[in-house]
C-alpha cells in the first residue's frame, strides 16, 4: 500500500522532529546527552558524568512535557478540524472557525474569576463553553428547511466568536489585575510555555482517547459528509453520531484551549494538507491529519522558542503560517468552495 | 396463479400530510400496493405530491396520517437501519463534496450491513464489485468522484444502491441530467437488474414515454390524490394525459411501440 509507506514516513519524521525539538532551545544539549538522559530515567539508572543536574531538569521536567504537550495539542487540533468539515459538510470550517475556542476561552475565564481553585473547573467550564459556541453558531447558520449554507455557517461562526470575545472581555474588566487577569491573558495568547508534567494529567490524557476513537469510527465521518438524507437513507443514525463526534470535537478541543489557550488555523489549514496527501477518505485522512498537525505544531513550537530571545505566543507563527496558505487555497478552489 | 405468488411489500393506506407549517393537505388519501418484483412509475406534474411521496415511503418524513407498511411493518416504527434492510434510493442529485474514490462511494451503500469501523468483509467487497460489474461503473471504480461526467456518476449511484442488496430500489427521476443515448442505457441497465435480482423498481418519471418504455405498471398522482393506478398498457392513454398534465397529445404507434406527442395545451376546466 502506497499509504502505508507515507504514514511510516510520517511517524519516523514526527519522532525525529520531537527529538530534536529537545534539543533546540536556548540552552542547547546535544542529542547524545538527550538520549543518555532519557535512557537513564526510564530504566532509572545513573546517568553519566558529563550530564549536569540542571541538564537533566531542562530535559526530563521542561522540555519533555512541553513537547509531548505540542504533539497531542497539533494532533488533536488538526483531527478535530479534518471531523468538523466531514460533518459539517463545509471545508472552510474548523473549531476555532466554528467559534468552539473563543466559546472554551470564555468559559476558561469564568472559571478563573468565579470558581477560583475548584479542580478542574477550568476544563469542565472550556467544555461548556465550546458547546455552546458551536451550537449557537450551527442554529444561526441553519435556515428554516434545515441546510446550512457554508459561507453563512463561517459567517455565523465569526459572529458568534465575536460575541464570546466579547463577553470574555467584560470578564476580564472584572478580573483581578494581580492574579486573575494574567492567567486569562495566556488563555488569550496560546502558549506551551508554562507546561509541566502536571498540566499532562489524567484530563490532558483524554486528547489521544479522543484522537484514536474518532479514527476508529473515522468511516461514519465519510457518509455523514454525504449528507443529512443520503446518510439516513443508507441506515445511519445521523443525530447519534453527530453527537458523538460534537462530543468528541468539543471535548478535545476545550481541553486543548484549557491547557494551552487558542491556537488558530491548525484545524483549518492540516485537514487540507492531508487531504491532497491521502485523499478524503476519513479513514486514511483522520491519522494523517493528526500527524501533519502534531509536526507543524512541533516547528511552531520551535520558532516561537528560539525565534527570538524570550518567547513568542505559538497562536501568532500558526497564523503567520496558516493565513497565507488558506488565501492560496480559497483562490485556487475558488468556485467549488463558496457555492 | 402468478398472482398469487407475488406477495405485497409496499402498502400505502389512506395516507394523508400536510407538512408542518403548511396550510393545505400535500396527499390526500392515497392508497396503493406494490408487489414484489414490479416495476412500477410515478407518473404525475410538478408539485403533485410525488416527491413527499418518496420522502414518506423512505421513512424521511413522519408525521402522516393513514398508514405505510413495509413488509407489514409500519414505516413510522421502524428506525433508520430497519429501513434501509429493504429500501435503497437514488436521490435525483447528488452534490459530491469530498472527492470519495468510486469504490469508497459504492461502499457505503453497504452502510446497514458493514460494522460500525468500516471494515469491509469479503462479503461487503463481492457486494461492491458486483453492483460495479452490472453498472459497468468497474470501468472507473478507482476513480476520483469529481473527475466523472454525468452519466458516470449516475452510475456510480445506482452501483452504491445495488451494493445495498434489498429488495426495493427507489429512484427519483433517475433521466434527470443525461443526455439522450444515456438516458436509454441506464433505464435499460435498471430494468435489467431489477428483472436479474427480482427487485422492485419504483420510480418517478416525468416523461410518460419512458414510463411506457420501462415499466409494467404506473400510478399517476395529480394534485395529492391517485388519477389513476394499474398496468400501463390500461391505463395510460391520451384522455389521463390530458386530465393530469393538461396537454392534448396523439398516440402514435409503430412496430409494436407506442409513444405520446403532445400538440396544444387542454382547455382548464373547472
Amino acid at each position: 500500500m502506497k499509504n502505508t509507506l507515507v504514514y511510516i514516513l510520517m511517524i519516523i519524521a514526527v519522532l525525529v522532529l520531537a527529538y530534536f525539538s529537545i534539543n533546540m532551545g536556548n540552552y542547547n544539549i546535544s542529542p547524545t546527552k538527550i538520549f543518555n538522559i532519557i535512557y537513564s530515567a526510564v530504566t532509572k539508572t545513573e546517568s553519566p558524568k558529563d550530564v549536569t543536574e540542571y541538564e537533566k531538569i531542562i530535559v526530563l521536567q521542561l522540555r519533555m512535557p512541553r513537547i509531548i504537550m505540542v504533539l497531542l495539542v497539533g494532533a488533536g487540533l488538526a483531527i478535530c478540524g479534518a471531523a468538523s468539515q466531514g460533518i459539517f459538510r463545509n471545508p472552510l470550517v474548523s473549531p476555532f472557525i466554528l467559534g468552539v475556542s473563543s466559546g472554551a476561552s470564555l468559559g476558561a475565564a469564568l472559571a478563573i474569576v468565579f470558581l477560583g481553585h475548584i479542580a478542574y473547573s477550568i476544563d469542565i467550564c472550556a467544555g461548556i463553553g465550546g458547546t455552546i459556541a458551536v451550537i449557537a453558531a450551527f442554529l444561526t447558520a441553519r435556515k428554516p428547511d434545515g441546510s446550512v449554507p457554508r459561507l453563512s455557517l463561517v459567517l455565523s461562526g465569526t459572529i458568534i466568536s465575536s460575541l464570546f470575545t466579547s463577553l470574555t472581555g467584560i470578564v476580564k474588566y472584572i478580573a483581578d489585575t494581580e492574579t486573575q487577569l494574567p492567567a486569562i491573558t495566556f488563555w488569550m495568547m496560546g502558549s506551551f510555555g508554562n507546561v509541566t508534567w502536571k498540566t499532562l494529567d489524567i484530563i490532558t490524557w483524554l486528547i489521544p482517547i479522543n484522537i484514536v476513537l474518532m479514527i476508529l469510527f473515522a468511516w461514519q465521518l465519510n457518509v455523514l459528509s454525504l449528507g443529512d438524507n443520503e446518510a439516513s437513507l443508507l441506515g445511519m443514525d445521523i443525530k447519534k453520531w453527530k453527537i458523538i463526534y460534537i462530543y468528541f470535537i468539543v471535548s478535545t478541543t476545550g481541553i486543548c484551549v484549557a491547557r494551552t489557550g487558542t491556537i488558530g488555523w491548525v484545524g483549518l489549514v492540516i485537514p487540507h494538507i492531508a487531504r491532497a496527501i491521502v485523499g478524503p477518505n476519513h479513514k486514511s485522512l483522520l491519522p494523517m491529519a493528526a500527524l501533519i498537525g502534531a509536526a507543524f505544531m512541533l516547528i511552531s513550537d520551535n520558532i516561537a522558542r528560539v525565534a527570538t530571545t524570550g518567547e513568542i505566543p505559538v497562536g501568532i507563527i500558526t497564523a503567520l503560517i496558516g493565513t497565507p496558505f488558506f488565501i492560496y487555497y480559497l483562490r485556487k478552489k475558488e468556485a467549488s468552495v463558496w457555492n | 396463479m402468478e398472482l398469487k405468488e407475488k406477495e405485497s411489500i409496499l402498502s400505502v393506506k389512506e395516507l394523508h400530510f400536510t407538512y408542518p407549517r403548511g396550510k393545505t393537505e400535500v396527499l390526500r388519501g392515497i392508497s396503493c400496493d406494490i408487489k414484489k418484483g414490479e416495476r412500477v412509475a410515478i407518473l404525475g406534474s410538478n408539485g403533485a405530491g410525488k416527491s413527499t411521496f418518496f420522502s414518506l415511503i423512505t421513512g424521511l418524513t413522519g408525521n402522516y396520517k393513514g398508514s405505510i407498511t413495509l413488509n407489514n411493518n409500519e414505516i413510522r416504527e421502524m428506525n433508520r437501519y430497519q429501513i434501509a434492510q429493504y429500501i435503497s434510493f437514488v436521490p435525483q442529485k447528488h452534490e459530491p463534496l469530498f472527492p470519495f474514490s468510486v469504490k469508497d462511494f459504492i461502499m457505503m451503500g453497504r452502510y446497514s450491513k458493514i460494522d460500525a469501523l468500516g471494515n469491509p468483509t469479503k462479503e461487503d467487497i463481492d457486494a461492491v464489485m458486483r453492483a460495479a460489474e452490472e453498472t459497468g461503473a468497474i470501468r472507473y471504480i478507482d476513480r476520483p468522484y469529481n473527475e466523472l461526467s454525468g452519466g458516470e456518476i449516475q452510475l456510480a449511484i445506482i452501483s452504491r444502491a445495488l451494493a445495498q442488496e434489498t429488495e426495493i430500489l427507489i429512484l427519483d427521476e433517475p433521466n434527470n441530467h443525461l443526455d439522450f443515448k444515456n438516458q436509454f442505457t441506464v433505464f435499460n441497465l435498471i430494468c435489467d437488474i431489477s428483472k436479474k435480482r427480482n427487485v422492485t423498481l419504483i420510480m418517478s418519471l416525468h416523461n410518460p414515454n419512458d414510463v411506457l418504455l420501462f415499466s409494467e405498471k404506473a400510478i399517476v398522482f395529480n394534485n395529492g390524490v391517485v388519477a389513476a393506478n394499474g398496468l400501463v398498457s390500461e391505463i395510460l392513454n391520451t384522455k389521463l394525459l390530458s386530465e393530469v398534465f393538461g396537454v392534448n397529445a396523439v398516440c402514435i404507434e409503430q412496430n409494436g411501440y407506442k409513444a405520446f406527442l403532445p400538440h396544444s395545451l387542454a382547455k382548464i376546466e373547472n
